[in-house]
């Protein structure tokens, strides 16, 4: 696989910032992505978008394993990765994953130094998430029994983990799909994020997305960060708290 | 309580899911929860965290596995029981992973609904509800495949794996 690969940069970047990146032959790998001197958002838009299916192998290690440091000065290894489709190509995507290979979408550290202290890495199977798809574009939504489809009258839809959701619960004007959505599943759940996409509606996203999009004891990611990442493939895009359709 | 049952040591259960079946940790949990009490259940539930609720919600998915292997309801019936402590998550994870165990009971001769009323008087009551909810369910709106699963395997290579409910 090509280590090739050009950053998408961008969004909130609630504070992870790369600081310097040294001199190094990682650095050559680290320029192209244009990561000196940037600010990466790597909160809500560094979801491994645009792919349906993390394989076994999509993930390579590019730019050497940096050093993300956390407030209060303690720092866990980490290495660039970029996202490669299902076509071999390199998106122009990026995400820093631990050293055990599991992906940490949210951002585990505050601050992320880009020390590159080796040379490119060779490319480890990914270990965790390997074979988990995330809802295709365009799932039919006649899975919903009636009623279950959100409509306008039924207030501003909310996603997130559903303890965080909760706290929105009874307030006038917002609904969660377990309000409308009875026995519940995984298909369900994706038909219900299509009917808001067919309808090109606004969502509020009541989660944070430090630590929620993965689930580092299933090494898969959350029913959250599948709900959003449907939304991000369908061309939605992060405005404050809310995913919206691009205009 | 699950302090007592979990080894909070950074990373000791990151990836558990994944890991071969068994590891000792499926046993010393399994034999841990089957130990408890439903009163001990309901403080374990009133004090777990999300790291330990994600712990239990991998371990039924493991036990899920474990019951068709070795054809025995038990490792069903701690699942149902970890389960019932991991209620701070969000209740869809633990709902796909109930599915699971349903799936397993009937592989294994019996069914949800038994192994429920055989077990009310240990599993919490607020856990019992949901998870008698779940059972009444068809076994379609209930079925691993709509869930996002799919079986793999036989035998001792037996495992339940990710798939798109749309594949």
């Amino acid at each position: 696989m090509s280590a090739v690969a050009t950053a998408g940069v961008g969004g909130a970047a609630r504070g992870a910032s790369f600081t310097s990146v040294k001199a190094s032959t990682a650095l050559v790998e680290a320029s192209r992505w244009n990561l000196a001197n940037s600010t990466i958002s790597w909160g809500k838009t560094a979801v491994p978008g645009l792919v349906n299916t993390i394989k076994t192998g999509a993930l390579e290690r590019v730019g050497g394993v940096v050093e993300a440091v956390k407030t209060g000065g303690s720092s866990v290894k980490a290495w660039l990765g970029g996202v490669i489709d299902d076509a071999g190509n390199t998106l122009r995507k990026f995400y820093l994953a631990d050293d055990t290979g599991a992906i940490t979408i949210g951002g585990k550290a505050d601050e992320v130094r880009g020390s590159a202290r080796s040379a490119l890495i060779p490319a480890p199977e990914l270990r965790a998430g390997a074979g988990y798809e995330f809802a295709p574009p365009n799932v039919p939504t006649g899975i919903l029994n009636p009623g279950e489809a959100w409509t306008p009258s039924q207030g501003i839809p909310v996603i997130g983990r559903i303890p965080d959701k909760a706290v929105i619960s009874g307030y006038p004007g917002f609904v969660r799909i377990e309000e409308t959505v009875r026995r519940w599943n995984m298909a369900k759940n994706d038909a219900w994020i299509q009917s808001i996409i067919d309808q090109g509606a606004e969502v509020y996203v009541a989660s944070p997305t430090e630590g929620n999009y993965w689930n580092a004891v299933r090494g898969e990611p959350t029913v959250f960060a599948r709900e959003v990442q449907q939304l991000l493939q369908s061309g939605y895009e992060w405005q404050g708290d809310f995913l919206v359709p691009r205009r | 309580m699950t302090n007592q049952l979990l080894d909070h040591s950074e990373s000791a259960f990151r990836g558990y899911l994944k890991r071969p079946i068994p590891v000792a940790a499926d046993f010393a949990l399994e034999q841990q929860v089957l130990a408890l009490s439903r009163r001990e259940l309901e403080d374990a539930r009133s004090s777990s965290s999300l790291e330990d609720a994600q712990v239990f919600n991998a371990f039924a998915q493991r036990a899920a596995v474990r019951a068709v292997r070795d054809s025995d309801v038990t490792p069903i019936v701690a699942g149902l029981l970890a389960l019932s402590i991991g209620g701070v998550l969000d209740y869809r994870e633990n709902t796909m992973v109930l599915a699971l165990l349903a799936h397993s009971a009937e592989k294994v001769g019996t069914d949800l609904v038994s192994i429920l009323r055989a077990n009310s008087s240990r599993i919490p009551t607020k856990a019992l509800e949901r998870f008698e909810d779940v059972a009444s369910w068809t076994e379609t709106e209930r079925s691993i495949r709509l869930m996002g699963f799919a079986e793999s395997g036989v035998g001792d290579q037996f495992v339940y794996v990710s798939r798109s409910p749309w594949a």
